[in-house]
């Protein structure tokens, strides 16, 4: 009876509405469940039983805890250390070091593999160019539980930066105030006053990062699998590409034991958060800043070495190792070549199909999800809070679960040709496509949503009372209020799809190769020039439609895009 | 032109009653304020007449037509409305001259009819030399225009008003109440406003409901609602005056001077109640004289505040000319007075 004061358009477009995510968000995570259970016998043969009895699981499952566990460490000093130079104190450029320390996240992490892999090792070109190359023959350090944990550690530290920077950015500076008033020194306000407030935020970016480690395939697939040191996600990934007898039950088994992981982790921090929780009250309107004085210099050379580090010598490795002719020359004038664009561009049929899959891929799937977003946000905001709170936690299921797990389910949904139809779309790039829907529905939402809801629900009454209809209040008043919340949707799901490889690593066939996919397969290969080559593209791709982002900005609420603040 | 009539119509969210059977009758052509404190549920009704809200008892009808009742909900698209929002609703990415003919333009009027009946409407409110802009270039009285213009276009029966001076400056109100009875005069519409103030409700209206709670206080015109409030809760809500505790009285009598004497000094019960206006203390007067103390003496430009206590402790209010001394004695004398039924709440 919600909708009753709504017309009928209304009740049917909700309906529609309502089936889609039942069937994109719902269906997926249910299909699994089942299946994993279906191996639950008081019977040792059964495939879960045998899973939970092999070593190699729980080999995977300790791998996966101490690289998880070290990576998020890594990313909580990175993160909470940026987020508090950056948030409070008087530091200059204050805009480029959010963008640049963003940065990481957006870059796919196969690509963010593949340049630190450049950087170390014999086979180096940077090295190799200034002729500090280990010997050939030594092992690359990046090849490692340590080397994997790094990158983790640097892909998620955008995740507790943000957790933590947007709880600073709300933090009222009268606080600091009474507790200077009060003689508070610098040091005691930030032990006695900062860290208590900012607490919950940092366990919550804390097990963001967790989460997101452990669902990590792109890094562990890179360091770990040429070196067999096999964490979850990847023994999935080999248990796929071996097919064996009751493979898929086996798969199921694992992703449901990554499930766990994920729930356990969110449950411990909604536990740890809600022990810390505090209301602010306050004045927030001006922004703290403490003033570095002649500690400024030094603190902004600190943090730009450690983005040289984490962000510039590995891309700087990408590119330098992109001119080479083969891997382990040094890079000068003679070596100096453009072969491995030429080839990717001209000759290779797999790259230039791997692109247009991608951008195909993406495209659609940003156009979709937006086209979808704009009636679901809209139904969403008549419906009374508690089911809309329940929707849209549907929603983000599965955007908060495991790519690889994800895919799997989908595997599991559509191994057997579609009920009525007859049609099989598995080994089509349909299957990716209805995943990438799934999965990225919550990112394209959350824009058009907030931008909705902030809305003032006075410009559509009053175009109620001219007697428009609900098509056409959406088309010519709330569409066109809200249109850049659905660019920048449609954007950030465009980049995040357009790289994406955790779910097309499991979900691709012949001719369906996605980007991800692409520059994956070139480095197990041996082709590591090429791949590069392809990164170094991808990396400029993802620049480019972040900084389209950031020109939206102004014009969309605030938040809703990471990177980007008034401030 | 029809009568708009409410009949026992009541509303609630869950179990909170918001609108208690209500009944009132709006004649064609009148302007009718809805006044009470917040969360008497004014906007509900509004709302419940613009169609946003349904009605959970009783019905709404617009001449012989239903508009809404417990079964049937008329959409608000069909009911051919106009409405003014207190933040102007006005389409930020329409020029003024496409908020004004939008309600034309989803009725399919022709072009040449179109641009007249803009013209029309943006000359009622004198701005169609800015027929070009946009809102965001508009001052916060000329957005108020142009959203009075939309509410005309379509020639709408009725026209209603949820408090749309509320977020408008002293000085821009007064102006616009000028603006909002020329409005009327001019289109002869049925006009519903609402608002919390009591003195735009008296500028503007023929006929006034007092809500409280939910509930109808009083439905009258401005000058009985000031001269002859209902009750004790009405004359504390309306104008300025001071209930005085008197002997039992029978309630809704005028009282004379002499009266007032009378049943001031009869010291056998104080469950009676007397309304008096500031105006009508005499604080220079010769007869029927009563004793007070000064307490308070404010200076408001034309006159004086002046605030004494009574014999029996009660406070009344009353207007001067001159400043006088705080704690001085003072004779004065009440020349008519309001009986009031007690109300049993005192919280105001």
């Amino acid at each position: 009876m919600y909708l009753r004061n709504t017309d009928s358009q209304l009740r049917w477009l909700s309906f529609s509405i309502f089936l889609l995510i039942a069937l994109l968000s719902l269906l997926p995570s249910a299909r699994l469940i089942m299946e994993a259970l279906k191996g639950v016998q008081f019977d040792m043969q059964s495939p879960l039983s045998g899973i939970m009895r092999s070593s190699q699981t729980w080999t995977a499952f300790r791998n996966s805890f101490y690289t998880s566990g070290l990576g998020t460490l890594i990313a909580v000093v990175l993160g909470a250390g940026f987020a508090f130079i950056v948030t409070l104190t008087n530091i200059r450029a204050r805009a480029i070091w959010v963008f640049l320390f963003m940065l990481p996240m957006m870059i796919p992490p196969q690509v963010t593999a593949l340049s630190w892999l450049q950087l170390f090792g014999p086979a180096s070109p940077i090295l190799n160019t200034f002729g500090i190359a280990p010997a050939l023959g030594s092992p690359n350090p990046m090849y490692s539980a340590e080397g994997i944990a790094l990158l983790l550690g640097i892909q998620n530290a955008p995740l507790v930066f943000l957790a933590l920077r947007t709880q600073l950015l709300c933090l009222p500076q009268d606080l600091i105030e009474a507790a200077k008033v009060a003689r508070a020194s610098q040091e005691a306000i930030w032990i006695d006053i900062i860290l208590p407030l900012t607490r919950g935020a940092l366990i919550a970016g804390a097990a963001l990062a967790f989460v997101s480690s452990l669902g990590n395939f792109g890094i562990p697939a890179m360091l770990g699998i040429p070196v067999n040191y096999l964490v979850l996600p990847t023994l999935i990934y080999q248990k796929m590409a071996g097919f064996g007898q009751g493979m898929l039950s086996e798969v199921a088994g694992l992703s449901m034991l990554i499930s766990f992981l994920v729930l356990g982790g969110m449950i411990m921090q909604q536990w740890l958060q809600q022990r810390s929780e505090y209301a602010l009250v306050g004045h927030s309107s001006s922004h703290m800043s403490f003033r570095l004085g002649k500690w400024r210099l030094p603190t902004e050379t600190a943090l730009g070495l450690i983005l040289l580090m984490i962000l510039v010598v590995p891309c700087i490795a990408l590119v330098v190792s992109s001119f080479v002719p083969a891997l382990g020359m040094p890079l000068n004038s003679q070596t100096f070549t453009v072969s491995a664009y030429i080839e990717m561009l001209a000759n290779q049929g797999v790259t230039t199909r791997a692109f247009s899959n991608s951008l195909l891929l993406a495209g659609a799937a940003s156009v979709v999800l937006m086209c979808l977003c704009l009636p679901l946000s809209y139904i969403l905001l008549k419906l009374p809070l508690k089911v809309r709170i329940l929707v849209t936690s549907l929603i983000e299921v599965p955007y908060a679960i495991p790519g690889i797990v994800l895919a799997i389910a989908f595997i599991l949904l559509f191994a057997r040709p579609l009920p009525i139809l007859g049609v099989s779309i598995y080994g089509s790039m349909s299957i990716i496509f209805l995943a990438y829907l799934s999965c990225f529905l919550s990112v394209c939402l959350k824009p058009i949503y907030s931008a909705m809801s902030q809305m003032d629900k006075a410009l559509e009454e009053a175009a109620q009372l001219a007697g428009a209809n609900a098509i056409q209040r959406l088309v010519h008043i709330i569409l066109p209020l809200t249109a850049p919340a659905f660019f920048a949707g449609a954007i950030l799901v465009f980049l995040i799809s357009v790289n994406e490889l955790t779910v097309s690593a499991l979900l691709w066939s012949a001719g369906n190769e996605t980007l991800g996919v692409l520059i994956f397969n070139l480095d197990e290969s041996g082709d590591t020039v090429l791949a590069s080559a392809i990164s170094v593209l991808v990396v400029l791709l993802v620049a480019a439609l972040m900084a389209c982002l950031s020109l939206l900005a102004p014009r969309l609420p605030k938040g809703v895009i990471p990177w980007h603040d008034s401030v | 032109m029809a009568r708009l009539s409410l009949n026992a119509v009541s509303k609630s969210f869950g179990d909170k009653t918001v609108v208690d059977n209500l009944s009132l009758t709006i004649e064609p052509g009148q302007f009718v304020a809805l006044l009470g404190p917040s969360g008497c549920g004014k906007s509900t009704i509004l709302r419940m007449l613009a169609g946003f809200e349904t009605v959970s008892a009783g019905d709404i009808q617009h001449g012989d037509q239903c508009l809404s009742s417990a079964k049937f909900h008329l959409p608000t698209e069909e009911r051919n409305f106009g409405m003014v929002f207190q933040s102007y609703a006005l389409w930020p990415h329409m020029t003024v001259m496409e908020n004004v003919g939008y309600p034309l333009k989803i009725q399919k009027v022709d072009r040449q009819n179109y641009q007249r009946r803009v013209q029309d409407a943006l000359d009622i409110v004198q701005l169609n030399d800015f027929k070009d802009r946009l809102p965001s270039q508009l001052s916060g009285g000329q957005r108020q225009r142009v959203a009075l213009a939309r509410s005309l276009v379509t020639e709408p029966d009725v026209i209603l008003f949820d408090e749309p001076l509320a977020n408008l400056d002293r000085h821009l109100r007064e102006s616009m109440e000028i603006t909002f009875r020329e409005f009327h005069r001019r289109t002869g519409a049925t006009m519903v406003y609402v608002t919390h103030d009591q003195a735009e409700a008296m500028a503007l209206a023929d006929q006034i409901a007092v809500l409280k709670d939910g509930q109808l206080m009083q439905w009258s015109t401005p000058e009985d609602l000031y001269a002859q409030p209902n009750n004790e809760w009405v004359a504390n809500f309306i104008g300025q005056g001071s209930i005085l505790r008197c002997q039992s009285v029978l309630g809704n009598q005028l009282l004379t001077s002499a009266d007032v004497i009378g049943l001031l000094y009869d010291q056998t019960g104080h469950h009676g109640r007397m309304l008096v206006r500031p105006q009508h203390v005499d604080l220079s007067a010769t007869s029927n004289m009563l004793q007070g103390t000064v307490r308070e003496c404010i200076f408001r430009g034309e006159r004086y505040d002046i605030f004494l206590e009574l014999e029996n402790g009660d406070t009344l209010h009353a207007y001067h000319t001159e400043p006088l001394t705080i704690g001085s004695a003072r004779q004065l004398s009440i020349q008519q007075a309001w009986t009031l039924e007690p109300s049993h709440d005192h919280d105001h």
